[in-house]
């Protein structure tokens, strides 16, 4: 199976697409086909990963032109794979000579700049997090607190972010305004402000509704199609539009 | 010696890794006021604590009300071989419950009682039901939490750094040497106190349920600056972890499959477990299952992929739906369908018990370094029970990061010798300028191939003496003739490569000495050769010589309360 990586050694943009031969074996990830070309092929090209299994969320990337975890990817059914995502100019713009039928086509996440090959600057997706002011404000106390177990499995969908910015990576709107904070920014500002604990919701109703936030949203949903761990931001993002 | 620029950055108090112990021990010193930076060799939020499933141990009483602190600390201490420092393991079981509490505070959301209090359950070789827990996800939750609670405090945070080398300046700490993955600039950082927390070093072995950056950094840091490190050759092995695809050899499957009832079989579809612990087959402790693991697969009755079988098959889909939640996404990731198909699992380096030796105060042998988390030694003795490690990195991140605050406020900055920062920033960049050499990648294959084939599960006299060899050997004939294949300093993977591997090598012969040293069976560390007349109540403690030579002593077990039958 062929490999067309986006390269870029210097960050910015891309640079060239570089094309490596990978000897596919059952149960491969794409995260194993970089790993032989880095091993075997080429040393220089540059990708982050740490876990391996859908954990740690470091491995994000643009597979086929769709925002995955690599770690997660099976090289032999990539062709089958579909999530209809609503087309921007990062899904659209396919480099010359790309022949799906026989390459997989590996490329940096879009909406964050580039830093090296498939390494992107995740600055503005954190500072999303710290603008908004995103971290529990409990109420005063000493003693262990209690939450019912219905409260608590209210909070399973939000509780599954791995922070991996696949959501930020698919969204068009994060492609074209700048100042947008991002789903999963939004999605966690919620999650705070459902917990049962929150003595001040007001302030995470606050953070998610500011004119960076929720109101930027078109609900295009790509964010639910490329979210690898069911947490459907977009689904949030509706609760929140309807709550203001 | 060329004169390369660097940057200094300084700071009050340093702290070296940025998982549960690191983040914990910046809260703690960021809450004194002091200006604290944290260092992170990858993304924050990224570190291994997050892939710990199963949960966090605290004698808190929610579901088995007699469980106390007294019960806690007697299984972690007959769980240890009773070599843990007994002074350490009294810490932990005290303060647990206190900084379990610190995390509901900053949000950690924990499973629950019907009443609403904390839910626990039981875990291998405890007397009650202790581990809290997030489902089988309790790792990643106290991971996201602490990354919360490090953005509401001042928090100086770096990421994608890599300290190197630790500087130790009229036998204080001075800070330590780095360089920024990113860009590849040299830097120096300089604080009154530094805390290590730059957990294990799984990755010194070819299968390994440890992430990627875990190759004992801290540990070849530390020796090299002249810390005293103990218990090295005490190295936890996992029973099962995933031996395909090979991007995720080693990967953890939980202890849960076993629990809930997955059975193990070899190729000829015998159940073996029956001939080695009929009583409790499966569930036996985690070192029994392993050896009884690798015994099958020496014996040629493996799977294909040099594993043994793990089947669940014969359970209700819906039940395996229901408690496996997290199993079945992680196998169907590597092409397998649980429900129907068994699983290939070998053991896998997964914890290692020792590390920096350290006090009452989470103080190690340098005035003004403290440490916490994996990279520290002592508090689980010869064996750490499931669960007790999350609990551990945050009392002792907390224990540190307080006391390391003490330190600086009590003591001006030391100097630092630029020499000796010209020195370290010289040795990096020769990676990068030599002509000829030996690839990282190589090397490191080398290394970890003689680790796990040498100095694993089962260990004798002359495996330990040849690794000792060889490993004395890379020493000398490969570590100074690394060479990064790209000679490019922004985000080069080789170059890391070829930094960690000199860690890798110290933190592997550490290992090798002590269990060559080691002569019975004690904990995890398995001779099959094992001395009969060595009782093994003792720790070996580690440090560096005359020419930095290693010399090993053996020291008296630190007892309080339980001494050894």
């Amino acid at each position: 199976m062929l490999f067309r990586v986006a390269r870029s050694r210097d960050g910015g943009a891309v640079s060239h697409y570089d094309l490596y031969k990978v000897d596919v074996k059952k149960g491969m990830t794409v995260l194993d086909a970089l790993f032989q070309i880095q091993d075997k092929m080429d040393p220089s090209i540059s990708f982050r990963y740490s876990c391996r299994g859908a954990v740690c969320g470091s491995c994000a990337m643009l597979i086929n032109k769709e925002p995955r975890l690599a770690c997660k990817t099976q090289v032999s059914g990539l062709k089958d794979l579909n999530m209809n995502l609503k087309p921007f100019p990062p899904l659209t713009e396919v480099p010359p000579g790309w022949n799906p039928d026989e390459e997989v086509l590996v490329e940096p996440l879009p909406n964050l700049p580039i830093l090296k090959d498939l390494v992107v600057d995740m600055t503005k997706f954190y500072n999303a997090l710290e603008s908004l002011n995103l971290w529990a404000e409990p109420a005063e106390g000493e003693k262990a607190r209690t939450q019912s177990p219905s409260d608590r499995r209210k909070m399973e969908r939000y509780v599954n972010c791995i922070m991996c910015a696949l959501c930020f990576g698919s969204c068009p709107v994060n492609a074209k305004k700048k100042e947008y904070v991002g789903p999963s920014a939004l999605a966690k500002a919620w999650r705070f402000h459902e917990d049962s604990r929150t003595a001040d919701k007001e302030r995470y109703f606050k953070a998610a509704t500011t004119p960076e936030g929720a109101p930027l949203c078109d609900l295009i949903m790509n964010c639910v199609k490329a979210c690898p761990k069911g947490v459907a931001p977009g689904g949030t993002i509706r609760k929140i539009k309807k709550a203001s | 010696m060329d004169e390369l620029p660097y940057k200094t950055i300084l700071c009050d108090v340093l702290v070296v890794g940025a998982g549960g112990a690191g983040c914990r021990a910046a809260i703690e010193a960021s809450r004194l006021n002091l200006d604290v930076i944290m260092l992170s060799k990858e993304l924050i939020g990224k570190a291994h604590t997050s892939m710990a499933e199963g949960g966090y141990n605290v004698s808190l009483g929610n579901v088995d009300p007699d469980d106390d602190p007294e019960t806690h600390f007697k299984d972690t201490i007959v769980g240890g071989n009773y070599l843990n420092n007994q002074e350490l393991a009294e810490i932990l079981v005290n303060d647990a419950s206190q900084r379990a509490f610190d995390l509901e505070e900053m949000g950690a959301l924990f499973d629950r009682t019907p009443e609403g209090k904390i839910a626990q359950r039981v875990f291998g070789k405890q007397s009650w039901r202790r581990t809290a827990y997030a489902s089988d996800r309790t790792g990643s939750e106290i991971m996201i939490t602490l990354v919360e609670g490090i953005r509401k405090e001042s928090v100086r945070v770096f990421d994608e750094i890599f300290a190197t080398r630790l500087l130790v300046h009229d036998g204080r700490i001075a800070g330590v040497t780095a360089i920024d993955l990113k860009y590849g600039d040299y830097l120096v950082f300089r604080a009154q106190a530094v805390v290590m927390a730059t957990g294990g070093a799984g990755r010194i072995f070819t299968v390994t349920s440890n992430a990627q950056l875990d190759v004992g950094d801290g540990y070849a840091m530390a020796f090299e600056a002249g810390c005293d490190i103990i218990d090295m050759e005490m190295i936890q092995f996992h029973p099962t972890g995933m031996v395909a695809p090979e991007s995720a050899k080693g990967r953890l499957v939980t202890e849960a499959v076993r629990g809930e009832g997955g059975i193990l079989l070899n190729n000829k579809g015998e159940r073996f477990m029956n001939n080695y612990y009929p009583e409790v087959m499966e569930l036996a402790g985690r070192d029994q299952v392993a050896r009884s693991i690798m015994t099958e697969v020496l014996a040629g009755r493996g799977s294909p992929d040099g594993g043994v079988y793990l089947s669940i098959s014969h359970l209700p889909k819906r039940i395996v739906e229901f408690r496996l939640e997290s199993m079945i996404e992680q196998f169907e990731d590597a092409g397998v369908d649980i429900r129907d198909e068994p699983m290939q699992v070998s053991p896998t380096a997964h914890h290692f018990m020792g590390g920096l030796k350290i006090d009452t105060n989470a103080q190690t042998t340098i005035p003004g370094l403290f440490s916490a988390g994996e990279c520290t030694g002592g508090i689980h003795g010869g064996n750490r029970l499931g669960g007790n490690a999350l609990a551990g990195t945050q009392v002792f991140g907390a224990l540190a990061g307080g006391n390391a605050a003490r330190f600086a406020k009590e003591h001006e900055r030391t100097g630092v010798d630029r020499k000796e920062i010209q020195k370290e920033f010289n040795r990096l960049e020769a990676m990068l300028k030599r002509k000829e050499g030996i690839s990282p990648s190589v090397a490191r294959k080398e290394l970890t191939d003689l680790m796990w084939s040498k100095v694993q599960i089962f260990r004798k006299e002359e495996d330990m003496a040849y690794a000792v060899k060889e490993l004395k050997r890379i020493e000398k004939e490969v570590v100074p003739n690394i060479k990064v294949d790209m000679p490019i300093k922004r985000f080069n993977p080789g170059w890391h490569q070829a930094i960690e591997f000199e860690h890798m090598v110290t933190t592997a012969r550490m290992v090798a000495e002590a269990a060559f040293m080691r002569k019975g069976s004690r904990g995890a560390h398995y001779r099959v050769d094992g001395d009969p007349n060595d009782d093994g109540y003792y720790n070996i403690v580690i440090r560096k010589g005359p020419k930095g030579k290693m010399k090993l002593q053996k020291e008296d077990l630190v007892i309080t309360k339980i001494a050894p039958p």
